[in-house]
């Protein structure tokens, strides 16, 4: 005896994690070139002025970087941002022992500020090594 | 129409995907019940702790200083760095934390991998690891070993707890002498609770640390940042790094920073692998668990004394501030 028995079991279970991303972060990528040159292993803060805390992005042998808030999260606080970038450390204590490639206007004196929105930021920073004073850096997003 | 001596293949399979949409329901829950209970044994531990710092405050009036370089023998006085005997305020408080037999058998002014000392600090205290953060128990010295009481073996008892240093990383670092005002350990302090003007319920006693692995002055004789009980073996070579002060932290840097940070930046700051913050406790003796999301912008004690406003969590690690927190944690 034969039961011709079509039985097609559909078990489409989407699980959908609950967080649904950090609302105070806006998602920042981009390049830091030092005098048209893309400079790798540098370290990118940005620290907002008011309300959260900094997030960290370093550069890859390209000069590409992605701001990281912690390890799963991506992007850096919305609003306004004071921004460092630097190649050496960050200690007095150990200052030397990795040379510094960036001048102080852009880390130790920096007066560099970005706005980050929601959403998708490009931030591109153009460094010069001979720089005193902050140029205008072009932003687009 | 014959009976049934079975189930038929679809049933089986009807049957083994429910139960397995049921395990896969209850299996985060499972997972997220174990962590609750290690998040809890942790604050209990911070709790021990804080409590343990009082008792040591209402015993000598003062709180015990973050690391102690000056032993009863002149051998051990020596000048900084690295010269030192190498306790720190682990400690101090060992009587207050029901470990007087350790406390007693400790020669305080032998340095801390010298006989009798090293049988002792090799011993594991449970109470002073965080069970998420899952560390090895034991702390070996990184580098060639060739001092005379380095760490290598038998090692010295891990730890997850470090003291507040102050809201300025010039705190530790002694760049700063102005910084040195403002945390609750630093090395020879004796804060006492009149000292703690913002209130004990407003600044950070102890608060939890992970290992990163990472140290500075790397070379023959580097040592580990990652937290140890009782305090820490020396250099013998000097160099910059001075270990017990890695038993301190400070609050310049945000909590649990990722894994794109410098490490100098881990290495000076507070961390835990429970999700989203750090467990603190305060100087009154209450656990609070921090979000890493608390407002901190960062700002060094030059420019906080040239009047840029500090950040709440700054503002937490500073005794004497005088600033208001506007922030829940």
């Amino acid at each position: 005896m034969k039961t011709k028995s079509h039985a097609v079991v559909c078990l489409a279970l989407l699980f959908t994690a609950g967080c649904g991303g950090n609302p105070n972060l806006g998602q920042v990528t981009g390049t830091v070139t030092l005098d048209g040159k893309a400079l790798p292993e540098a370290s990118i803060l940005f620290t907002p002025d008011s309300g959260g805390a900094t997030s960290y992005g370093k550069t890859d042998s390209s000069g590409r970087y992605r701001m990281m808030f912690s390890d799963t999260e991506a992007g850096a606080w919305v609003g306004k941002n004071r921004v460092i970038i630097r190649t050496g450390d960050v200690l007095p204590d150990n200052s030397g022992r990795i040379p510094e490639l960036v001048p102080s206007v852009y880390n130790s004196k920096s007066t560099l500020t970005e706005d980050v929105k929601a959403g998708a930021n490009t931030i591109d920073f153009k460094l010069d090594s001979k720089a005193s004073k902050i140029d205008k850096i072009q932003i687009s997003s | 129409m014959s009976k049934r001596a079975g189930f038929t293949l679809v049933e089986l399979l009807v049957v083994i995907a429910i139960i397995g949409v049921l395990v896969g329901l209850l299996l985060p829950a499972v997972q997220a019940a174990r962590e609750a209970a290690r998040r809890m044994q942790c604050s209990n531990n911070l709790k021990q702790i804080g409590l343990a710092m009082l008792n040591y405050e209402s015993s000598t009036k003062s709180f015990p200083a973050g690391a102690r370089w000056k032993g009863a023998n002149p051998l051990a006085d020596r000048s900084r760095p690295n010269r030192g005997s190498g306790w720190a305020w682990s400690y101090a408080i060992l009587p207050f934390i029901e470990q007087t037999s350790a406390y007693n058998g400790i020669v305080f002014s032998n340095r801390i991998m010298e006989p009798p000392n090293r049988a002792i600090v090799s011993q594991v205290f449970s109470g002073a690891l965080c069970p998420t953060a899952a560390n090895p128990s034991l702390n070996f010295k990184l580098g060639t070993g060739s001092e005379p009481f380095a760490f290598t073996d038998p090692g010295i008892a891990g730890a997850n707890y470090v003291a507040n240093g102050g809201p300025f990383v010039g705190s530790i670092f002694w760049t700063d002498p102005e910084d040195l005002k403002m945390g609750m350990f630093q090395e020879e302090s004796k804060v006492r609770i009149g000292d703690v003007t913002d209130g004990t319920s407003n600044t950070i006693c102890v608060g939890e640390a992970i290992w990163y692995g990472i140290g500075t002055n790397a070379g023959a004789g580097a040592f580990l940042w990652d937290p140890t009980w009782y305090g820490k073996a020396l250099q013998t070579d000097g160099g910059r790094a001075d270990a017990p002060q890695s038993l301190m932290r400070m609050g310049q840097f945000r909590i649990n920073p990722p894994a794109t940070a410098v490490n100098d930046i881990k290495l000076s700051t507070y961390s835990s692998r429970h999700v989203g913050g750090a467990q603190i406790v305060f100087v009154d003796g209450s656990v609070h668990f921090i979000s890493q999301s608390i407002e901190n912008n960062e700002v060094s004690g030059a420019a906080w004394r040239a009047g840029t406003r500090l950040g709440a969590f700054q503002l937490l690690c500073a005794r004497n501030d005088g600033g208001v927190i506007n922030a829940e944690f």
